[in-house]
């Protein structure tokens, strides 16, 4: 995302976000499945609705068949699978500087993070009961309770798993490091399964009859018409130009002929 | 560039009038490309639709704006959180499947790409040209998630050449520092060629977290022009190494490559050169669109003719060949690529007329655009190319032009026009013209060169993913040795008994003449000499352990290596009186060399520390040798004289025995570093030279020799080597 979005982002967003008083809105809820609730702080937990804002230290809880996806002002978004429960600990904008600040606990269940502005330049913290996660840039998928415990599956960016035990970091999408407890050390980063990777995407996204909360649904024709889905495959050509030192050495080759040089000296004949 | 397939985001429904005439557009792109990065506008559509988004997130409108202006700018990120969204809402979206399978296939995410792609598969419905391009992708993606993969295209074509002789022609050259006419010139001559291409990288990869690689890379070219098939040219150049990311958490993406690497070209029948080296290489990425690759080389050449001081002079000559490059990548926009490449030969041989620099300078421009085919899954792309390199000769040929040396300026310019069709087969056309200017005008030429033909590319090959081994523990313990490794080596040679040794044996005399000129012919062509200097290269060694107790190990170990000497050959001159005030005068000229060795050994080791391995090895060796003789014999008459000539070769493959030891340490996970010493004794070979005779004794022969030449291949190898250990003992677990 280049800065001078930002810049304009953020002045949009400053005018935008100016006027409501209480709470700080860090985001908008921008689909959810019931039953989803969220806790404002010092308030009385309420099921989300589409478009509703999300404010700071805001608890959202999904149920079995809950799920929603939080965008937030840096254009990072969340998606929260089913069974789970987030705080937004800290979200600090500054659309101007193009930085701040993000902090999300996931107390249980899955969430996918997929970074904007914050997680960029300062990097996003994720806290489980098990290890804290650092994204920077990036994309990450977080399961607690999966197979062995805490899953953390990279799939853009670098990311940071630490614990009292130990501290995992790499940077290779596909890669998931496994973490037991609080005291276990993070295992080393090893490829995902695909199944297990299957399942994730079940949790994260609609099942079933489930839209979303959208009244009309988007379709496959309207996205088309803006050319979603029309990008086709790249070749990626070497040029048969000859190589370097065959060409070199294949010049000259009349140059054999060409460049008159003697023959060695043939015998003369004796007296 | 090679590993690493890219996958470009053209949208003509979106940008339908400048779509079509891209391939026109190329030109503004090259004249673009001087423009900064930061070139591309801001939209401000991005942040009002974001806004619009944020205000009602089940504006479908607005969102299907944002994410195409997103993807357009290549702001993943933000394109992916609102395509996963869409799908929130509605679970059967094809196309945002695709969508999204093709964004995380560009952040190299290519589990998720899998996932995506197939989910679009498993959801139905999907429009025909949607299930193309999953067709090609789809198995690129899971590829690419596999351990061992093969990229690469394989040609044929049908062309034309209007030089391919490369010949000047018959206009005036120089000759001795004069104009001259050569009548014996080499027409130029144009023909229709037929050609066969291929370049192949293999990448085993080793799927831990850092993405260390091994890569292969074989590339091939052969032309046949119809009209002169003395003139067919043949290529070969392999090349191995690994590729080690440098520092995966502070500089991710930067890797670096030490490679060995080997080639030879042939021109008509016979060879034309070959050469054989190592160098080192990075890959260094400045951003996620720009990155930059030095590289630096050395090579042994051996070019055919030139070690013989009446060779010919091509521009590369028997000697060193040391490069040092900088190439440069620009993924401009999504439709275009830009290379660069600078880099500087030194090419030190034998003479200073035969010894060059070079600097080089290429770019090279690739515009992809939509195939104007709807049932085409891929995207087509046009090359323009150019280079130009200036050759400066150290000193002035004698033989040429005793005041001029050579300087050579040479100009290329050409395109490459890339139509894939199936999934595999597809069409490449490529047009070239290639100028040699020289101030020698005997180099000065130009050449005309097309030709267009199928192409097969391996996009499916290797689709299946493997599950990854799962890594140990950070220090290296006595296991760790167990199983399979394999690693290259920088070889030295040197020591042994180097004498080729001569011995010559009268067989004729006239007996007209009474003095015993053929005795005193044979003792002037008897003797040896050692020829000297150690001998450089490179090599490769794979083998197995096992552990027998807690501390020993045995194994076997095969390997092979490549030989460049610094020097193979000797010469001395000898001469005595034969008789009524004639002398005989003789230079005796011989060579010796081990161009290749390769052996199969068993190891024994023991294991001082847990990192650190002593061992002893012996078993068989096999050696490509050579040796040559050539006698010149002057008989002065004082009023007249005879030059008379012998020669003999002989190359082969000798098998004997090695022995010898070293240690290993192992650095790091599965990394270990070795020196070690062989003493090798392959035994001797002899050759036969053609006779020695003198045969212009008023027209009858005065005297001949029958010349026989030996020479003994032993001595010692030291060798310093890398190699990876195949952590086997984890089975893999199978991941689909």
């Amino acid at each position: 995302m280049k800065p001078a979005h930002f810049f304009l982002a953020s002045a949009a967003l400053a005018v935008a976000v100016a006027a409501p008083a209480g709470a700080q809105t860090v985001g908008k809820v921008s689909a959810v499945n019931q039953n989803a609730k969220g806790a404002k702080p010092g308030a009385a937990a309420r099921a989300l609705g589409l478009g509703a804002d999300v404010s700071q230290n805001e608890r959202i809880e999904t149920d079995a068949q809950g799920s929603a996806q939080l965008g937030f002002n840096d254009r990072s978004t969340m998606n929260i699978g089913r069974n789970s429960s987030v705080v937004i600990d800290k979200f600090v904008y500054n659309g101007a500087a193009g930085s701040g600040e993000m902090a999300v606990g996931l107390a249980r269940g899955a969430m996918r993070f997929v970074g904007g502005q914050v997680s960029h330049t300062t990097g996003a913290t994720i806290r489980t009961n098990a290890a804290t996660i650092g994204v920077r840039g990036g994309v990450a998928s977080i399961v607690q309770g999966g197979p062995g415990g805490l899953h953390v599956i990279l799939h853009y960016g670098t990311v940071t798993v630490q614990n009292a035990a130990g501290r995992q970091v790499w940077s290779r999408p596909g890669f998931e490091v496994v973490v037991a407890g609080p005291n276990s050390p993070p295992g080393a980063p090893q490829r995902v399964n695909q199944g297990f990777l299957q399942q994730i995407n079940a949790r994260l996204t609609s099942q079933g009859a489930q839209h979303g909360g959208a009244a009309n649904l988007p379709t496959d024709i309207g996205s088309a018409r803006f050319g979603i889905g029309s990008p086709r495959p790249e070749t990626n050509t070497p040029i048969f130009d000859l190589p370097a030192t065959l060409d070199d050495a294949a010049r000259g080759g009349s140059g054999n002929a060409n460049t008159p040089r003697p023959q060695p000296p043939v015998d003369q004949g004796r007296g | 560039m090679s590993a690493a397939k890219r996958l470009s985001n053209s949208r003509p429904e979106r940008q339908a009038s400048s779509g079509r005439s891209r391939p026109l557009a190329f030109v503004l792109a090259v004249l673009a490309a001087s423009a900064p990065a930061a070139a591309q506008a801001p939209t401000d559509s991005l942040t009002s639709d974001f806004l619009r988004i944020q205000a009602n997130p089940a504006d479908h409108e607005a969102s299907y704006r944002y994410i195409s202006a997103a993807v357009a700018e290549r702001d993943y990120e933000a394109a992916i959180g609102a395509l996963e969204k869409l799908i929130l809402f509605n679970p059967r979206l094809t196309r945002a499947k695709y969508e999204l399978g093709v964004l995380y296939f560009r952040l190299k995410s290519y589990d998720m790409a899998t996932r995506y792609f197939e989910d679009a598969l498993a959801t139905g419905g999907l429009e025909d040209e949607i299930r193309r391009r999953i067709d090609i992708m789809l198995p690129a993606a899971r590829k690419e998630m596999s351990s061992s993969r093969v990229y690469g295209v394989l040609q044929a074509g049908v062309g034309f050449n209007s030089n391919v002789t490369q010949a000047h022609g018959f206009g005036p050259v120089r000759a001795f520092g004069a104009w001259a006419l050569n009548p014996n010139a080499v027409p130029r001559q144009s023909a229709a060629t037929g050609s066969l291409l291929g370049d192949i990288t293999h990448v085993y990869d080793f799927q831990t977290a850092r993405g260390d690689t091994w890569e292969t890379r074989v590339r091939g070219i052969g032309a046949l022009p119809t009209s002169r098939p003395d003139y067919t040219a043949g290529y070969l150049e392999v090349s191995t190494g690994p590729r080690l990311a440098i520092s995966p958490e502070f500089y991710p993406g930067a890797t670096v490559r030490p490679y060995v690497i080997g080639d030879f070209g042939t021109l008509g029948a016979g060879e034309r050169y070959r050469s054989g080296g190592a160098g080192v290489s990075a890959r260094l990425p400045m951003g996620e669109f720009f990155r930059l690759e030095p590289v630096a080389e050395w090579r042994r050449i051996d070019a055919a003719d030139t070690t013989s001081p009446f060779a010919s002079q091509f521009i590369y000559n028997t000697g060193a060949l040391w490069t040092l490059g900088i190439g440069a990548q620009w993924m401009a926009t999504d439709w275009l690529t830009l290379q660069g490449r600078a880099a500087f030969v030194r090419n030190a041989s034998f003479a200073s007329w035969a010894s060059s620099r070079q600097m080089r300078l290429e770019g090279s421009a690739k515009v992809d655009f939509d195939a104007p085919f709807p049932n085409v899954g891929w995207r087509w792309s046009v090359t323009p190319f150019v280079r130009y390199a200036a050759y400066n000769f150290d000193g002035a040929d004698p033989l040429v032009d005793p005041w001029m040396a050579r300087r050579d300026r040479q100009w290329r310019a050409g395109a490459q026009l890339d139509m894939p069709i199936t999934r595999d087969w597809g069409l490449s056309a490529v047009v070239q013209y290639t100028r040699n200017a020289s101030n020698i005008p005997n180099f000065s030429t130009s050449s005309w060169s097309g030709m267009i033909g199928p192409t097969y590319r391996f996009t499916s090959l290797f689709d299946r993913p493997r599950g990854a081994t799962s890594a140990g523990s950070d220090r290296a313990t006595t296991a760790d040795w167990a199983g399979f490794y394999a690693g290259l080596s920088a070889v030295s040679a040197f020591g042994g008994d180097r004498t080729v040794r001569t011995a010559a044996f009268p067989f004729y005399e006239n007996p007209v003449w009474v003095t015993d000129e053929a005795v005193v012919s044979s003792l002037l062509a008897s003797g040896g000499r050692k020829v000297g200097g150690a001998a450089f290269g490179a090599g490769l060694q794979a083998g197995f352990n096992r552990l027998v107790s807690p501390s020993m190990l045995a194994g076997v170990e095969a390997d092979i290596q490549a030989f460049a000497p610094t020097r193979r050959g000797a010469s001395w001159f000898a001469a005595a009186g034969a008789g009524f005030g004639n002398t005989i005068h003789s230079i005796n000229n011989v060579t010796r060399s081990v161009d290749y060795l390769a052996t199969l050994r068993g190891r024994a080791g023991f294991l001082v520390a847990p990192g650190l391995l002593a061992f002893g090895s012996a078993g068989v060796a096999f050696g490509g040798v050579r040796a040559g003789t050539n006698i010149a014999q002057l008989f002065d008459g004082g009023w007249f004289q005879d030059v008379y000539l012998a020669n003999g070769r002989k190359a082969a493959l000798k098998a004997g025995w090695t022995a010898g030891g070293g240690v290993e340490w192992m650095f790091a996970e599965g990394w270990s570093a070795k020196v070690e010493h062989l003493y090798y004794d392959l035994g001797r070979a002899s050759h036969a030279l053609s006779p020695l005779v003198n045969a212009n004794c008023w027209q009858s022969v005065c005297y001949g020799n029958a010349v026989r030449a030996s020479a003994r291949f032993n001595g010692h190898v030291v060798r310093a080597g890398l190699n990876y250990h195949f952590n086997l003992d984890d089975p893999p677990a199978l991941v689909r």
